[in-house]
Formats: C-alpha cells, structure tokens, sequence
C-alpha cells in the first residue's frame, strides 16, 4: 500500500545529485511520460478527435447518462458507509485492546489481497441464481446479481479497507491522551469524538475518503462480474467505456473515459492539497 | 474533601500492578505518590480518576463518604494534569481551559459570557495572561503544563490529580514551577495527588509522601518522618544518596565485615543477614584509625558546593559517598589517593525486610 508511506517522506538536504542522480530521475520521468503522461494525452486526443460536438454528444447520450448516474450512486452509498464503518474500526483497532484485533486487522485487509474479479464472483455464488441464497431470494423477489444492487455491494467490499488503513497509523501515533482528557473533564463520547477525535483524524480521513471515491468511481473488475452489462440499467462508467470500446465507438469510448480520467485528476489535485495541508497541521501538531 | 481507597488491586492481563492498596488522602493536602518506574504509582493516579478500573473484589474508592468506584471519570468531579500535558492540539489557550465548561449539558452549562470570565481568572491564576490565542505548539514547556492545569481547574474539580507533573520540563522550571505549585496548593487548598519519581520533588513539595514499590505501599508519612524514620530498606534506598552495606546482625551489634557497630535504642531480638544505611552526611572522616572506623582510600573530591563531596573505595574496593563541611575539609588537609579512615556516626539497619 504506497498510499501508506507516500506521506511520511522527509526532505533530506541531500548533496546536488551526481551522474547517478541525474540518471535516475531521468528514467524515472521517462517511465511516467511513457505510463501516464502519454496515455493521459491520448485519452484528451482521441476523446476530442472528432470535435467538441461529437465529445457532448458521447457522453450525454442516455447510456453514458445512466452509467454515470449508477456511477455516482454507487460511490454516493460506498463512501459514506465505508467512511463511517472505517472511523468507526479503526477507533476499535487503535483505542481498545481485545482478543481478535489481529484477526480484525487482517479482515480489514482482504479486499486488498483478493482479486477483484474474485470478490465479485463470490457475490455471484451467494446471491446468483444457482448460489446460495438465490432460491430464497428468488422467491422473496429479491435480485443483486445483474441489478445496481449487487454492483453497490460489489463497490461497498472494494472499497472497505481505505478509510480504516488510513486512518489506523494517524490514531495509532495520536495515542489517547487527549480522550482521556476530555473524558475527565466530562465530556460524552460523542463530544469527545466531535471535538477532540475527529479535529485531529480530519486530513488523515478526507484522504481515506479520495481515495475511496477515486476507487469506487474507478473500479472495474468486481463490478463487471456482477453487473451483465445491461446498458442503461447495470452499466457503470468504466463498464460503458469497454463496451463502447468493443463497439468500436471509440470517440465515444476515449469521451467517456476522459471523465474517469477528469476523475483521476481531481484526486490526485485534492490528495497533493491534503498532503500540503497535512503536513502543515502535522508539523503544526507537534509537541 | 478526602479521597480513602480501600483494598484495591489491579491486573494488566497476568501481571499484578497495584497489590491490595488501601490509602487515605486527608483533605485539603498535597499528596506525592513516590515510586520507581513499574510500581504501579501512575496506575493508582488513574483508578482514583476514573481512567481505570480496579479488578473485581476490590474495595470502595471514596470521595468523603461517597463511593465513586462505578462513575465515569466525567462524573466524578476530578481535574487531571497529564504528563505530557494532552491539551487539545487544535484549539486556543483559551479553548482548551474553556473545553470542561463547553462540553457540560445545556441545563448546568454557564453563559459564553461567564466561561469568558472564568477563563480570564484561570489565565490570570497561572500567569498566562495574553496568551489566550496562541495555540499549545507556541507554548513552552513549563506554559503548556499551566494551561493544562487551568484546564483541570476550570471544573472546580474536588480532587486534583496530576501525573508526573513536571517529569518533561528541564531542570530549572521543575524548581520554579514546583515551588508554583506548592503556593497555589496553599492558595486554593484542593485535596491533590500527584505522581513522581523524584524524591526531592516529592519531599520538597508534599504535606504527605506515599513511597511505592511493586503495586505495594511501602510507607506513607511527612516528609521529615519519612526522611527520619524510614520503614524499610527500600524506603531508605529510595531517599537517595545513601551508603548501603551488606552485613549481619548479631545481638545488639550489626556486624560489617571486620567491623561491628552498637545498635543503641533499639531492640535487637533479630539475628541474621541485614542491610545497613549510612547517609553521607553520617560519616566522620579521620586521617588515623580508631574504633568502630573502616580503612579506606580518597578517590575523588567534590568542593565545588554547600559541601565537600568524596567519593572514598573501601578495602574490597566498592565506593562510598560522605559529606563534610568545607572547614573540616580544610582542617583534614587530605590528598587524593591518601588512607583515610570512615567512622558511621549514625546507621540505620534493616534485618530482611524487618526493621530495628
């Protein structure tokens, strides 16, 4: 997880960089033009080969309409929740000591260490028609597989573990003394969460949330598994991209992939701004 | 109002910390809990706080003649000093000392008008006047700790409770803000508690001096019965600056190595293995031998202070520390390196954990 340790760097007033210096950060721009630059590039190139026109016309036709819709609908339910659920484990995590904390940890982490596409598979062999629950479901009328259900649920298990792991080594390094501070001084739990906690967590939680958004918006492999591609009815951005792909609409295709990519920056702007503000607070913040 | 503890024990996992303490805080008296590291003073400190609770089938906590061991520490009406201060990093001087009276319920909750006020007489009380907008980073040490002491005040608490108070500030604000603390105790005569490590704070600064040691108390007197009659041998090895020897007790005489001292005034039923304590102050220093001396060899002088330190290494070559006035120094006229000989006029002796 690079996320984790990106802003922990220190500047070091290192002496001017020899050959090997030079060297170095010359193959490491030439990487990111040749990964990111390039592509980025493309995608503004080809998305507007055809014109502004043709460009509206892309991605404001009814299908890339509803997929952006299902798009910020799924981010809309999977960020607040996983927000609320990763403040509320790492709290447990860090201010409690109990028995299973290490396997907690662990569970928090499965999202990252299992494929996507395998995630959205195990949601199909719960709740698909042949899956464990499908009969019941079934009969209750109740349909997630192939529905912007299962897609919400697909993002939510995405997504689960970024707010918590962000959020775990801010609090672990803030202790708590300044809880139990407040608590003798009479506040309730909610005050101390409201005025004490959360004022400290702030940067360290609007980053777990970017970069959960940034990931729910994006995410493409569990959401393909579940979603059966319906145009207009289960198709999220990144889905309707490939489709349109496969369509050979590629104007169209590289038009909406541009709003992901639109996406993409935005993040990467608010993640060097919450890094800048951040290190402020943190520098700010030290005893 | 006066805080009794009533056998009280508290275990981390397997590990006992606090082994049935029973303890009485008189009101209106500064208490020092003095204890090494592990020996369970800051978790006693916590317990009456309500920051920790104390295993099942202990005793009651009692504020006068009110149980307390079931409230929440918000409910118990205590201020607490934290060691490293803990003040809200995010707010003003101000909001910090204000943060007990803002957090109250809206029907006991002051106007802003009166928090203002009482904010004010806090900043004024610990001379921090003017600097109600700064944040704690912009503060020194020895200011944080003040505002962190405003803080616990500004609740009227009952109790004081402060952990190590001064244990991270440099040398010279320990003294000043001690003597500080000593003055407003005196001023405005809240029962306080408060944790150290260092017997000279706690014996400078305490109406009273509890003297822990592995989650026991080892003796709780004033702080000139406990520097005069030490109960144990840890009490008196705790005091500091003393000369321990390793000997036997036989009859009414301590025996130490060739030499044996009269134990006088002092009922001597007790045979066997003790430890004897000679403070440096105790010695008389001699060019020639005579009875009762030990044959010894100057290592190291000290003159620069109130009084001559040496440091003298007896026969089987261990160190020992004695204090004389700089004109017996003088009238000593003794080279480094040169015999000498020490003569205890006062010892006292613990035989095993019993005192005689």
């Amino acid at each position: 997880m690079p996320f984790l340790t990106s802003r922990s760097s220190t500047s070091y007033s290192a002496p001017a960089p020899g050959w090997l210096g030079w060297s170095l950060a010359a193959a490491s721009f030439a990487f990111l033009g040749l990964f990111l630059a390039l592509p980025l590039a493309l995608i503004a190139t080809e998305a507007l080969a055809k014109g502004g026109r043709a460009y509206l016309a892309a991605i404001s036709s009814p299908d890339s309409v509803a997929a952006l819709r299902l798009t910020l609908i799924s981010a809309g339910i999977a960020v607040p929740l996983n927000t609320s659920f990763g403040v509320a484990a790492a709290w447990l995590v860090t201010k409690f000591e109990f028995r299973g904390r290490g396997l907690l940890l662990s569970l928090i982490d499965l999202p990252f260490s299992v494929s996507p596409v395998i995630s959205g598979l195990i949601f199909v062999l719960l709740f698909g028609l042949q899956g464990l629950l499908g009969p019941w479901m079934l009969a209750h009328g109740l349909r997630i597989i192939y529905a912007p259900a299962g897609i919400i649920l697909a993002t939510l298990f995405v997504t689960f573990p970024f707010v918590a792991r962000e959020l775990i080594p801010v609090m672990e390094s803030l202790g708590s003394e300044e809880e139990e501070a407040a608590r003798v001084l009479g506040a309730s739990g909610w005050q101390v969460f409201w005025r004490v906690t959360l004022p400290n967590i702030k940067w360290g939680l609007f980053y777990g949330i970017i970069l959960c958004n940034a990931r729910a918006m994006g995410e493409f492999g569990a959401v393909s598994v579940v979603s059966g591609h319906i145009r207009g009815q289960t198709n999220t951005l990144p889905l309707h991209v490939e489709i349109l792909y496969n369509d050979y609409s590629f104007g169209a295709a590289f038009a909406c992939a541009s709003l992901l990519a639109l996406l993409a920056l935005v993040t990467l702007g608010l993640k060097s701004f919450i890094e800048w503000r951040g290190r402020g607070a943190s520098l700010e913040g030290r005893p | 109002m006066s805080i009794r503890l009533e056998r009280i024990s508290k275990t981390f996992g397997q590990t006992p910390v606090l082994k049935d303490i029973s303890l009485t805080v008189p009101s209106g008296q500064l208490v020092a809990l003095l204890g090494p590291s592990g020996s369970g003073k800051t978790t006693l400190l916590r317990l009456i706080a309500g920051l920790e609770s104390a295993d099942a089938g202990s005793g009651p906590i009692l504020f006068d003649s009110e149980d307390v061991a079931k409230r929440h520490a918000g409910q118990r009406g205590v201020g607490f000093v934290f060691q490293h201060y803990a003040l809200f990093r995010h707010m003003s001087v101000a909001e910090n000392i204000a943060f007990g009276l803002r957090v109250r319920p809206a029907s006991s909750r002051p106007g802003e008008a009166a928090i203002q006020k009482k904010v004010g007489e806090l900043l004024r009380l610990v001379q921090l006047e003017g600097l109600q907008a700064r944040k704690p980073t912009q503060l020194s040490g020895g200011q944080r700790q003040r505002v962190a002491l405003a803080r616990a005040l500004a609740v009227e608490p009952k109790v004081l409770l402060l952990d190590e108070p001064f244990g991270a500030l440099d040398a010279q604000v320990r003294q000043e803000l001690r003597r500080w603390l000593r003055r407003l105790h005196d001023e405005i005569h809240v029962t306080s508690v408060f944790v150290t490590h260092d017997q000279e704070e706690a014996l400078e600064v305490a109406d009273q001096v509890v003297v822990m040691n592995k989650g026991r108390i080892e003796q709780m007197a004033t702080p000139e019965e406990l520097f005069h009659k030490p109960a144990t041998a840890f009490v008196m090895g705790f005091l500091g600056n003393v000369n321990l020897f390793h000997g036997r007790v036989a009859g009414s005489k301590a025996i130490l190595g060739a030499l044996s001292l009269d134990i006088t005034g002092q009922p001597a039923s007790h045979e066997g293995r003790a430890q004897l304590f000679v403070r440096p102050a105790d010695f008389e220093v001699r060019r020639h031998p005579g009875q009762g001396a030990i044959p010894v060899v100057l290592r190291h002088v000290h003159a620069a202070g109130p009084v001559v330190r040496l440091e003298l290494q007896d026969e089987a070559g261990s160190y020992i520390q004695a204090e004389l006035p700089h004109s017996d120094w003088q009238a000593l006229a003794l080279a480094l390196g040169s015999q000498a000989w020490l003569r205890p006029k006062d010892a006292r002796v613990f035989v095993d954990d019993y005192s005689i």
